[in-house]
């Protein structure tokens, strides 16, 4: 039992951890020079004989108070014990005179030995009649006295009753005077006694405490010594490890971006070349629609790429907001457009509420507020096969100062949620819906578009019914500016050339299918494309046939489009060409860099021909020239949501298709009446989407609208 | 005088310690004693009669110096067989002195209070039951000194006219003096006792009261003895008589005794009925 003890406490010993004093403590211990912890110890010293003779004082006035208290009583007691003695001698005496009956000698005796002693006030001697014997009364009265009583028996049955009252302030003359004795020799004493004691404490007691207390001030110097070896140590350790982390996150990610950009560059091609065959009108309609499956994929790896290189930028928290001025009322029309035609592809629609307060110009990050909208309106077109998305845009206070709060309301009356999926939805790569739904997305939208929405320091709230439909909404505070409102570049139809004089457009990048996209988008068009393979080149040509515009890639071999576009901004005679950066780069410091060395714009890669034609109009400021002017105005006219019907015998053939259930006849018929007009492009493409999808009862209600319509 | 004054002084504690053969010498050559009896203490009586001593001293061929007997009786003694010239004496030493060595020359007589004659008075506490003298029997009585005229003689007699003798008193103690039986009977260890008028007048207001007063008794007497010469005797007795009228006079005289008045001739028949009482009492 004992060892097992001595055991346990062994290696509790061990395990218990040497008790680290706090690191103030021993802080001033480490590396202050001698002089100045001699000059702590003398302090200290000092400090300790101050205490110690304050101690000592506390001590001796209580002593002395002690004393002095105890010394009166004792005083008191020894006089009484002395008058008493007194009237022992006093007493035979008188019992000796009684006895030979020698009053008057008593009585003279007493009166004298009264008169001798000062202290004495007044002196009775009582007869057991009560015949006052002696009645002695001092000449100057006292104020305080004390009694001293005594019978003296004389006889057999007499007595005297002696009383002396003595005067308490001659007493007390003594018990001051001795006091004062007292003091002086208590002083004395304890001075002599403090000084030894002073003397054996510093010199015998303190010394070998001080060499203990300095030998644990080494231990414990020691043990804090390992200790921030040990930090010091486990900082280093976490150092590394940081550093590790921090490159393993760098590395993560430039690997993202490498990615996304090496990733970008062949979409460049192939999104490219879809829209470069889209405008072919040799296709056929099943040609088309492979194109277009080209292009539909391409967007899609697209939206992917960028999906999750904005997730991982906010999770590193390198997502930032760049707020611009723009045109509320423009901005949220396009978008409209947009969706619009989106909703149109399917039995939906769409409807655009709007106040009339909205204020023209804000400030906000509008590639962001775009990117939310875009997100969260596209999938309420995705959700809802039937009935309604309404975008509401509200302004919440009416009151004239600036900043506004917007409310904006995606509404729709789609398939809804239950409360289970609605806790999921926000989750990264949650998708909930029927299958065929999800293929559509990457189940990143919804993450990213709250987090960009709460960087706006907004919510994004929702509420869904499941069946009914959802409703999705945030409030954003935003600063009113004037802002012009942009040139409207709308769809006007196919771009088929421009007005003016022939442009000559130079296309600088190291990749030739880079190249061909530009050249297949621009070519056509009427430019003369001239090309280059790297900056150097870049630099060369400019020089030689002076372009009117750049469009020049970033990353190059032999010499990058950053080092090309500050070479030709140095030249007098090229300073004022226009120059694009197209690049694949995501980097938003590029684009700022593109900016400060001159460029004029930026053409993020995959190109999109719409995106390029709308800068070159504004840069270079030609005039489109497009396919049909004339039917700009009837689309320009159509209110939204209306689909314009091909004509009467169209309609007929349509009928008779869908009774027949010839779903690839229908969608062939669409594309015949899709080359129709443009106005009727809406109407064919929604025949091509719902015949795909086999929705016969949809077709029919679609074409017997119109057929009824026609009759 | 200062000087005479100290040299007296001297001269008297010499006096008293002298054996008595050297005194006699010295009396028979120089000086004349004048004797009293121990009723105080020799210092006491020293202060009361230098004054007279004095007077005399100047008067008279030869200084006088004071001789205080060691007793009453001792006095009684050194009178009788002439030690001393001259003397003062109480009544009843006076009476006892004649009895026993017969007559001497009578010098004067004191008057106190105008009156050559003094009283005594028989004393009880203020509450005390008993009435009159008969009620003493079986009772405490104090006396002075035995041979006290007032505090043991003429009370003596007085009891024993009323038919109280001392056998029948259930004690009885002489106390020395007349202030001790004042307090005797106050303190209450008497219950009577005998005191001369002045001394029962001392304490009066203390708690005493008179259960009865003494016949009148001629107070004390100056006398001399066959040792002084005759021939001075009237000399002397002028001398005394002459305090009456003497400027210093009064001072020699209440300096004895406060109460004292004056000076008066004086008969041996004066003492007649103290001689009787003393004798009835013995």
């Amino acid at each position: 039992m004992v060892g097992k003890r001595a055991l346990r406490f062994g290696t509790m010993f061990e395990r218990v951890p040497p008790a680290y004093p706090p690191y103030e403590t021993t802080k001033h211990n480490n590396g202050v020079n001698p002089t100045m912890s001699k000059k702590n110890a003398s302090l200290q010293h000092g400090r300790l004989f101050f205490l110690f003779i304050l101690i000592l004082l506390i001590f001796f006035v209580f002593a002395s108070l002690l004393v002095a208290s105890q010394q009166r009583n004792l005083l008191l007691e020894n006089e009484k014990q002395h008058d008493n003695l007194e009237f022992d001698l006093i007493g035979e005496f008188i019992s000796e005179s009684f006895l030979k009956n020698d009053y008057v000698a008593v009585r003279q005796f007493l009166q004298n030995w009264s008169e001798k002693r000062e202290y004495i006030v007044t002196l009775t001697a009582t007869a057991k009649n009560g015949f006052q014997f002696v009645n002695y009364t001092r000449k100057n009265p006292a104020e305080n006295t004390y009694l001293v009583k005594r019978r003296v028996s004389f006889s057999q049955d007499n007595y005297l009753d002696l009383e002396i009252a003595n005067d308490l302030a001659s007493i007390e003359n003594i018990i001051n005077e001795l006091n004062w004795q007292l003091l002086l020799i208590f002083s004395i004493i304890m001075g002599l006694l403090g000084f030894i004691l002073w003397i054996t404490l510093t010199k015998i007691a303190l010394i070998p405490l001080e060499r203990e207390i300095s030998k644990r001030t080494e231990e414990l110097r020691q043990h804090r010594d390992h200790l921030e070896q040990l930090v010091l140590e486990r900082t280093q350790e976490l150092a590394t490890a940081k550093e590790i982390a921090e490159f393993a996150s760098r590395a993560k990610s430039d690997f993202l971006s490498n990615m996304s950009h090496e990733l970008r560059t062949p979409l460049n091609g192939i999104l490219g070349y879809a829209q470069i065959l889209r405008r072919d009108k040799e296709l056929s309609t099943q040609q088309l629609d492979g194109v277009n499956i080209i292009q539909q994929s391409g967007q899609h790896l697209l939206t992917l790429i960028n999906d999750i290189l904005d997730l991982s930028k906010i999770e590193a928290r390198k997502m930032e907001l760049y707020a611009t001025a723009f045109h509320l009322p423009n901005f949220l029309e396009s978008l409209a457009g947009i969706i619009n035609m989106r909703a149109q592809e399917k039995d939906t629609t769409f409807i655009y509420e709007h106040n009339n307060a909205l204020p023209s110009g804000v400030e906000a990050d509008e590639k962001r507020l775009r990117q939310v909208l875009i997100n969260l309106l596209g999938n309420a077109v995705k959700f809802t096969d039937q009935g309604t998305v309404t975008l509401r845009v509200s302004v919440l206070n009416d009151t004239p100062p600036t900043p506004k709060k917007i409310r904006f309301e995606i509404i729709d009356t789609g398939v809804g949620m239950t409360p289970e999926q609605l806790d999921k939805i926000f989750l990264p790569f949650e998708q909930v819906g029927e299958t065929e739904r999800r293929a559509a997305g990457t189940g990143l939208g919804l993450t990213i578009s709250r987090q960009l929405v709460e960087l706006m320091e907004s919510e994004l709230h929702v509420k869904s019914e499941l069946e009914k439909g959802s409703t999705f909404w945030f409030d954003l505070t935003l600063p009113v500016v004037t802002a012009e409102a942009e040139f409207k570049s709308s769809r006007r139809g196919e771009i088929i050339g421009y007005q003016g004089k022939r442009r000559k457009v130079l296309v600088v990048d190291d990749k030739h299918a880079n190249r061909l996209v530009l050249h297949g988008m621009l070519k056509p068009l009427g430019f003369e494309v001239i090309e280059a393979v790297n900056g150097k080149e870049e630099v060369e040509k400019a020089c030689e046939i002076h372009p009117d515009i750049i469009l020049t890639d970033l990353v190059m071999p032999v010499m990058t489009g950053f080092e090309a576009v500050q070479k030709i901004r140095q030249m007098p005679e090229l300073k004022d060409i226009i120059i694009v950066a197209a690049s694949a780069s995501v980097f938003e410091s590029d684009q700022e860099r593109c900016k400060i060395i001159g460029c004029n714009g930026f053409l993020p890669k995959p190109v999109e021909a719409d995106r390029l034609f709308c800068l070159m109009e504004k840069l270079l400021k030609v005039e489109w020239v497009y396919e049909d002017t004339k039917t700009e105005t009837i689309e320009e006219s159509s209110e939204v949501g209306q689909l314009v019907p091909p004509p009467a015998e169209e309609i007929a053939i349509l009928f008779e298709l869908v009774m027949d259930g010839d779903m690839r006849g229908i969608r062939k018929r669409a594309s015949v009446i899709e080359q129709r007009a443009p106005e009727l492009f809406p109407f064919a493409r929604k025949l091509q989407s719902l015949a795909k999808g086999f929705q016969e009862k949809q077709l029919l209600a679609l074409i017997e609208q119109f057929k009824e319509g026609g009759k | 005088m200062q000087k005479i004054f100290l040299y007296l002084f001297l001269a008297t504690f010499l006096c008293l310690l002298a054996p008595i053969s050297i005194a006699e010498q010295q009396n028979v050559q120089k000086y004349y004693v004048f004797g009293v009896h121990p009723y105080l203490t020799a210092k006491e009586l020293l202060e009361r009669f230098t004054l007279l001593v004095n007077y005399l001293s100047a008067e008279l061929d030869k200084p006088v110096v004071l001789r205080v007997a060691k007793t009453y009786a001792s006095h009684i003694e050194l009178v009788g067989n002439n030690q001393v010239d001259i003397a003062y004496m109480g009544p009843a030493p006076y009476v006892k002195l004649v009895k026993n060595y017969g007559h001497k020359p009578l010098i004067a007589k004191i008057q106190v209070k105008g009156q050559s004659t003094f009283q005594g008075a028989i004393i009880v506490a203020k509450n005390s039951p008993i009435k009159t003298l008969a009620d003493l029997r079986g009772k405490g009585f104090a006396f002075g000194s035995p041979n006290s005229t007032m505090s043991h003689f003429v009370p003596r007699f007085v009891l024993w006219k009323a038919g109280v003798t001392v056998p029948q008193l259930s004690h009885y103690k002489f106390i020395k003096n007349h202030d001790n039986v004042v307090l005797g009977v106050l303190l209450g260890e008497f219950e009577a006792g005998a005191v001369k008028k002045d001394v029962f007048n001392r304490y009066a207001k203390k708690g005493i009261k008179v259960l009865t007063w003494t016949p009148p008794i001629t107070v004390h007497v100056f006398v001399a003895t066959q040792r002084f010469p005759s021939q001075k005797l009237d000399k002397l007795r002028t001398l005394f008589l002459e305090l009456n009228n003497h400027r210093k006079g009064k001072t020699i005289l209440t300096s004895i005794k406060k109460s004292i008045t004056g000076v008066t001739t004086v008969k041996d028949e004066d003492y007649d009925e103290l001689r009787n009482i003393l004798q009835t009492v013995e």
